[in-house]
């Protein structure tokens, strides 16, 4: 085989790759740019803090183990805790304003204080949680649980010392025979205890001298300690079911856990599902429409435009039927995909029917304008495609289609309400899962039909009629 | 031995029956309208008629102007296509034509001046007369994933046609083009001359007054060429006006009556071929070699032969420029009373080539 003809012909495609701005874009920067987005998102160098978990905390309490849990989460840096009265939590959390509400019921300080003992029964927080943040919902159940343990325990201790407390309550316990043999409610008396420590583990792990000088201390008051964190081998713990009051430290509170979506923990899961089906519809939706440009920038280049222009057609008519088509086909996109996960997953609309076709519609119509405008935009169509593949992938990633918009940085998220895939989002979401009716779908229809319009307008003043 | 238009060479006899057949000159000399374009009017107002000229023709082009930034592409073009007429639009790459296609079309509003189909002029994208004109675009502007059927019926619903007289257009355009064997198959698998003869059928649908051809036969075979041809005389001989843009000199020579030629974006000639010949005051151009012409003051006693427009010597060949093919025969008489040997001639009629050339100074290819 020659070398030169086999070298003209690499370097004559390498020359025409380089010529191609567009596919250089594509192929250098775009990895670029969608790579530092995503170590954004996931804390890379320089990343901002995470945002804040928005929750609602209803006290209908008032006692002071309530105020301690709503002032304890106020404090929380990584929570943005509100406190509402019981209907605005659950709209908030309806609403995808707060992933999570919690409500203390009246006579949870009492009944939670005799709970620790294991003398009563754990009186129930009431707690709504949105499944389409489930980390967010877990992340904050956690600190929550820490919130209240530390409210419950704090008050049931005083006013004695917290640590001469804890030996009181220690002595009491194991010095009667208890502390050898934990019950089924050990992790949490373990995390409780140490966070009376506020250090944690590592308070009991430290190999400091005077934290193994307490550790010995206290084993040898009270030898159970040791099976709690150094287990014999061999020597299986059993779990008793030990009658009240013979207990040791029990978590002083259940949860009684409410999702809002429809149907159970099945339900919840078609949720999930539909949320996943939502992203792709929105994201397979705008590639659709970006293809329905480019097609009408090879009409023009074709000369097809020349002769419909020269019939008595207007503009806006011949605009409007490129809305149209590209509309009817995102429409059968958007009920097909969303029908097939019906079946597959098993989600329904939960919200009003009516409310998801105007969404559909009016995405549909966002998305149809939307790809007129990069026929606008684009002089040919393989200039055109290129750019706007990697700005629907950018706006699909900011809409949350791939990843939950939670994640973002809190000055990202105050950009999503300027893309128009957010509100996509929204809108299926909250007719899928949310239970949305019409009337709490219109900020979503309201946002995508004023970005519709603005696509439509745009496109009919800057698209050119004529090739370049 | 001379040769003839096309370079073949025939005998000197030959020449004088040329010349005895030739018929007299026409008595229209061309407009030439060049330098000082018309004013015209607003492209919203409506001027008389053309002065000199009776009835209204069937397309009417007054005064377009055409400026983009500092650039003015079309500078006062005026002219017009009677009914029944053809009409070639020539110029150069760059000389304003497409831009005044364009504007015939509606696809670009002028600055200044109007187009009238019928005396009527276009107001606005949705004017009814714009169906006066059928456009045959220079591209393939067909949708290449439907039928032919299916293209003619999807563009005659453009132009407002429906039911049955619909299907009698489309039946008369695929005859026309002779398609009706193939109306059922994608145009993607058609032929490029197959597409072409498609791409003219579209335009006829309808039934306009005026057709416009934009380069209508590029790339296409001889075939096509010719069954495009014969639709196209067909469709003058039913009265339709033709105004074709082409770079095939003896495409507008077989086809049009009138050539319009613009350059620099003003028409520089508008006549008859005989007409625009006149334009560059030669209708024949013969090329003598001869025998050992040498140096001397014959060369000015030739030039002032009466019928010789010019000449010059190149090497052993003198080029003589003649009014006329019946000047010939004296001239050569004249060159054998100076003493001068020819050992062979050719003759060259002015064809529009050579007009076109003459008057803009370029080929239409060049750039």
């Amino acid at each position: 085989m020659s070398a030169r003809p086999l070298l003209a012909l690499v370097a004559k495609d390498l020359k025409v790759f380089l010529s191609d701005r567009y596919a250089l874009v594509l192929s250098f920067l775009a990895p670029v740019a969608l790579a530092s987005f995503m170590a954004l998102i996931f804390g890379g160098a320089g990343a901002a803090p995470p945002s804040r978990i928005p929750i609602r905390i209803t006290d209908e309490d008032g006692s002071a183990i309530a105020r301690r849990i709503v002032s304890g989460s106020a404090a929380d840096d990584r929570l943005d805790a509100v406190e509402q009265p019981r209907d605005l939590a659950r709209s908030a959390v309806r609403t995808g304003d707060a992933v999570l509400s919690v409500v203390i019921p009246p006579g949870f300080g009492e009944a939670a204080s005799d709970a620790l003992y294991g003398d009563a029964e754990p009186p129930e927080l009431h707690s709504l949680h949105d499944p389409m943040s489930q980390s967010d919902v877990s992340l904050a159940r956690g600190l929550l649980t820490r919130v209240i343990l530390e409210a419950v325990t704090s008050e049931a201790l005083a006013p004695g010392d917290r640590q001469d407390g804890l030996i009181d309550l220690l002595s009491e316990e194991f010095l009667a025979g208890n502390a050898g043999s934990p019950d089924s409610d050990e992790d949490i008396q373990q995390a409780e205890f140490l966070a009376l420590f506020g250090e944690g583990d590592s308070w009991w792990e430290s190999p400091a001298p005077e934290a193994e000088a307490g550790r010995d201390e206290l084993v040898e008051a009270f030898p159970g300690l040791a099976d709690w964190f150094e287990p014999t081998p061999g020597d299986p713990i059993e779990a008793q079911a030990d009658p009240p009051g013979d207990r040791g430290l029990t978590l002083p509170y259940d949860t009684r856990e409410e999702s809002i979506a429809p149907g159970g923990s099945e339900g919840e899961q078609a949720s999930l599902a539909a949320h996943a089906f939502a992203g792709m519809v929105v994201q397979f939706v705008l590639f659709s429409a970006v293809e329905w440009g480019v097609v009408l920038l090879q009409e023009r280049q074709r000369g097809l435009w020349k002769r419909l222009r020269s019939a008595p057609v207007s503009r806006s008519t011949l605009m409007l039927s490129k809305i149209l088509g590209c509309a009817t086909v995102s429409l059968a996109i958007i009920l097909s995909v969303f029908a097939a996960g019906a079946l597959l997953f098993g989600y329904r609309i939960a919200g009003d029917p009516i409310a998801f076709a105007a969404t559909a519609i009016v995405f549909a119509l966002m998305a149809s304008a939307f790809g007129l405008t990069v026929a606008s935009l684009g002089r040919t169509p393989q200039g055109a495609r290129s750019v706007a593949l990697l700005g629907v992938l950018v706006m699909v990633m900011l809409g949350g289609c791939w990843i939950p918009s939670f994640l973002f940085p809190d000055w990202l998220q105050s950009l999503t309400p300027a893309i128009p895939t957010r509100w996509a989002i929204d809108g299926f979401d909250g007719v899928f899962t949310r239970g949305y009716s019409l009337a709490e779908t219109l900020p979503a229809l309201a946002a995508l039909s004023a970005f519709a319009a603005g696509f439509g307008l745009f496109s009919t003043l800057a698209f050119r009629w004529s090739e370049p | 031995m001379i040769g003839s238009a096309n370079q073949t060479p025939v005998d000197l006899g030959d020449l004088r029956d040329l010349v005895r057949r030739r018929p007299p000159r026409p008595a229209d000399r061309p407009s030439r309208p060049a330098s000082t374009p018309r004013p015209g009017p607003g492209p919203g107002s409506e001027p008389g008629p053309v002065p000199g000229r009776t009835g209204t023709p069937a397309l009417e082009v007054c005064g377009l102007v055409k400026r983009f930034g500092g650039l003015t592409a079309v500078d006062g073009v005026s002219f017009h296509v009677d009914r029944g007429e053809a009409v070639a639009l020539l110029g150069p790459n760059g000389a304003g034509k497409t831009t005044t296609v364009s504007m015939i079309c509606g696809l670009l509003r002028p600055d200044d001046g109007c187009v009238r189909f019928d005396g009527l002029p276009i107001r606005g994208d949705t004017d009814p007369n714009k169906r006066l004109l059928g456009l045959v675009p220079q591209e393939l502007a067909l949708v290449e994933e439907l039928t032919a059927r299916e293209n003619l019926r999807f563009f005659g619903a453009l132009q407002g046609l429906g039911g049955r007289s619909l299907d009698r257009a489309i039946a008369d355009g695929l005859a026309l083009v002779g398609l009706t064997d193939r109306a059922g198959s994608v145009v993607s698998s058609y032929s490029g001359g197959m597409k072409r003869r498609l791409n003219l059928a579209v335009a006829l649908l309808h039934d306009p007054r005026v057709i416009l051809l934009d380069e209508p036969t590029v790339g296409v075979d001889p075939q096509s060429r010719n069954a495009i041809f014969d639709g196209l005389e067909a469709l003058k001989a039913r009265g339709k006006s033709l105004l074709y843009t082409t770079h095939y000199m003896e495409e507008a020579e077989r086809l049009c009556d009138r050539i319009v030629i613009v350059d620099h974006g003003r028409v520089i000639a508008d006549g008859s071929l005989k007409g625009l010949s006149g334009l560059i005051h030669r209708d024949t151009r013969l090329r003598l070699e001869l025998d050992a012409p040498g140096d001397g003051p014959w060369l000015d006693r030739v030039s002032a032969l009466p019928g010789v427009t010019s000449a010059r010597l190149d090497d052993a060949t003198l080029v003589l420029d003649l009014a006329g093919l019946s000047d010939a025969p004296a001239v050569l008489g004249a060159l054998g009373g100076l003493g001068l040997v020819v050992t062979h001639l050719e003759s060259e009629r002015a064809d529009l080539a050579t007009i076109f050339l003459d008057l803009t100074g370029s080929t239409l290819r060049d750039p």
